[in-house]
C-alpha cells in the first residue's frame, strides 16, 4: 500500500491541471494559467480535410503533450517520458516508480473509463490523469475533471492505457525526475508569449492561427447552402464542442490565456499586459457568444434559428479582434 | 506567486434550466467542471459548476447524431445489408479502424465481417475476439437486442 501525499486540484484542462498538479508536489507553485501560458498553449487550426466524428477537425490549442513538454523545458524541469508495446511491462514499471514515491502522469482513451462523465466518453485518447498510489489491485487517481480523487482497477487501467484507435497512448507515462528549488518565470513567460504570437500570426499556412478563423468563417456561410441544413447545425455543433471541450468556460481556453496575461503583468511588472488581458478577456466574452447563439441551431433539426452569416460574422470579428492582441504581444521584451 | 482568484459559490441542482432535456431523459453527470470566466470590470475568475445551458444542448446534439446513426445500422440489419457486427460497431461509436485496432483485424477484413456473408463465414474464435472488444457474450453477438439504446440516452447515470 502506498499513498503519496499529492493533492488533488481541480484544473480547467487536463495537461496544465496536471503538469500545475505535479509541480505543485515538488513545492513548485506554478499555477494553471502561468503553465497554459508558458507552455504556448493557445492556438487555432480549422483542418476540413481530415474528418473526426463525421465533421472536420476543429482546434483551439496545440497538439497534445505540448504544453507539458514546453513548459517544463521552460521552467529547466527535467521529466522522464516513456512508452510501451507491453501492457504488463508499462504496468510493472508504473508500480516501481510509484514505489519509488513519485506520482506519475499518464495519457488515457476516455471510452473505457470507468468514473469519467459518460456524456464525454467519446474514442478520445488524449486525456491526462495522474497515478498517486495504489493499494494490491486498485490505483489511486487524480483527475482535474473531477471534484474529487477516485479509485481504478489494474485491469481498467491496463485498459484505458493500451486505448486504441487515433493518438492511440500506448502507455504513455510522465514524471518528473528534478525540480530546481527556484525558477525564473520572467524569460519563460515571455518566450511562451513570443511563440503563441508568433503561432497565431505568423505561420504562413492559410488553416491555422488567426487566418485559419477567418478561413473557418469564411467555410461558415458556405455551409447551409453546401450541406444542407442538417449536416451544418451538426457541423457548427462540432465547432463548439470543441470550443466548449472539457472546461474551457466555452471560449475555446481564451478564457486561461487572459487569466495568464492578467498574472503575467504581475510577475513582469509590465502594467501594458494587463489591458491586453481585458481586451483578450473580451474576446473571450464574442467566442463565447457565438457558442452561446450558434447552439440554438443545433436545439432543433430544419430551419436554424441564427442565420449561418451572422454567426460566421461573429468569428470573423473574433479573429480581426485576436490579430489585433497577438500583433501587440509580438513586441513583448 | 500563486494568484488567488475568488472562488465564487456554485448555484444549487435545482436551479438548473431543465427544459428540454428532462424530456428526453438526457441525464449528464453531477460532476461539476472547473471554468474561468471573465467580467468586463477586467476580473478572471475560476468557477466550479455544472454544464450551463448552451453546453448542454451540444453534448445533447452529439448524442443524438450518434443514435441516429444507430438507428440507421438497425434499419439496414432488418434489411439484410449490414450484419450484427455493424450495430454493436455503431452503438459503440467506433469506425473501421478503431475497430480494426482493438479486434487486431485488417481494415480490409473487418470491411468483410460487416456483410452479412462475411459474418456469417466467422469462426467461433474470431467471434470470441470481436465479442471481447464489446464486452458482450458471443451469444448477444449473434442474436443483437437491437432496440437497446447507447448508454448516454438509456439513463445511466454514473
Amino acid at each position: 500500500m502506498i499513498k503519496l501525499e499529492y493533492e488533488h486540484r481541480q484544473a480547467g484542462h487536463c495537461e496544465n491541471g496536471v503538469t500545475s498538479n505535479l509541480l505543485n508536489y515538488y513545492h513548485l507553485k506554478v499555477s494553471e494559467p502561468l503553465i497554459f501560458g508558458i507552455g504556448a498553449g493557445l492556438f487555432f487550426s480549422y483542418l476540413p480535410f481530415l474528418k473526426m466524428q463525421h465533421a472536420p477537425v476543429t482546434s483551439f490549442r496545440v497538439w497534445p503533450g505540448m504544453i507539458f513538454n514546453r513548459s517544463t523545458r521552460m521552467l529547466g524541469v527535467k521529466t522522464s517520458i516513456q512508452t510501451f508495446s507491453d501492457p504488463k511491462e508499462s504496468m510493472n514499471i508504473l508500480d516501481r516508480i510509484l514505489d519509488q514515491g513519485t506520482p506519475v502522469g499518464l495519457q488515457v482513451g476516455t471510452f473505457h473509463l470507468p468514473f469519467f462523465p459518460p456524456e464525454y466518453r467519446m474514442h478520445y485518447n488524449m486525456h491526462n490523469m495522474v497515478v498517486y498510489g495504489r493499494d494490491n489491485d486498485t490505483y489511486l487517481i487524480s483527475d482535474t475533471v473531477l471534484e474529487k480523487p477516485v479509485e481504478i482497477s489494474y485491469k481498467d487501467l491496463m485498459r484505458v492505457r493500451f486505448a486504441k484507435g487515433p493518438f492511440a497512448p500506448k502507455g504513455r507515462m510522465y514524471y518528473l525526475t528534478s525540480v530546481p528549488e527556484e525558477v525564473n518565470l520572467k524569460p519563460a513567460i515571455i518566450k511562451g508569449i513570443e511563440k503563441t504570437a508568433y503561432n497565431m500570426t505568423g505561420i504562413p499556412f492559410p488553416l491555422v492561427g488567426v487566418k485559419g478563423i477567418r478561413f473557418m468563417s469564411r467555410q461558415m456561410r458556405k455551409w447551409q447552402k453546401k450541406y444542407g441544413d442538417e449536416k451544418a447545425s451538426y457541423y457548427l455543433g462540432q465547432v463548439l464542442r470543441m470550443e466548449e471541450e472539457i472546461g474551457t468556460g466555452g471560449a475555446g481556453f481564451r478564457y486561461i490565456y487572459g487569466a495568464f496575461l492578467n498574472e503575467a503583468a504581475d510577475v513582469l511588472n509590465q502594467d501594458w499586459l494587463k489591458e491586453i488581458s481585458i481586451e483578450m478577456g473580451v474576446t473571450a466574452n464574442r467566442w463565447r457568444e457565438f457558442s452561446y447563439l450558434g447552439s440554438r441551431n443545433c436545439k432543433k433539426r430544419g430551419k436554424p434559428e441564427e442565420s449561418y452569416d451572422f454567426l460566421a460574422g461573429i468569428v470573423y470579428d473574433c479573429a480581426a479582434k485576436e490579430e489585433a492582441i497577438f500583433k501587440k504581444l509580438r513586441k513583448i521584451k | 506567486m500563486e494568484k488567488d482568484f475568488t472562488d465564487i459559490q456554485p448555484k444549487s441542482k435545482e436551479n438548473l434550466p431543465d427544459n428540454d432535456y428532462q424530456e428526453d431523459n438526457f441525464s449528464l453527470s453531477p460532476n461539476r467542471e472547473l471554468f474561468y470566466c471573465f467580467d468586463e470590470k477586467g476580473n478572471y475568475k475560476k468557477l466550479v459548476d455544472n454544464h450551463y445551458e448552451a453546453n448542454r444542448l451540444i453534448i445533447k446534439q452529439g448524442w443524438d447524431a450518434v443514435n441516429e446513426r444507430v438507428g440507421q445500422v438497425r434499419d439496414q440489419i432488418v434489411q439484410g445489408k449490414l450484419s450484427p457486427l455493424a450495430f454493436f460497431m455503431e452503438k459503440t461509436m467506433m469506425e473501421v479502424t478503431i475497430l480494426a485496432d482493438y479486434s487486431g483485424f485488417s481494415k480490409r477484413k473487418v470491411r468483410k465481417h460487416l456483410t452479412p456473408n462475411g459474418f456469417s463465414k466467422l469462426s467461433p474464435s474470431r467471434l470470441e475476439t470481436y465479442a471481447k472488444v464489446f464486452d458482450i457474450t458471443v451469444e448477444e453477438l449473434l442474436n443483437p437486442d437491437l432496440n437497446a439504446q447507447t448508454f448516454i440516452n438509456a439513463g445511466k447515470k454514473v
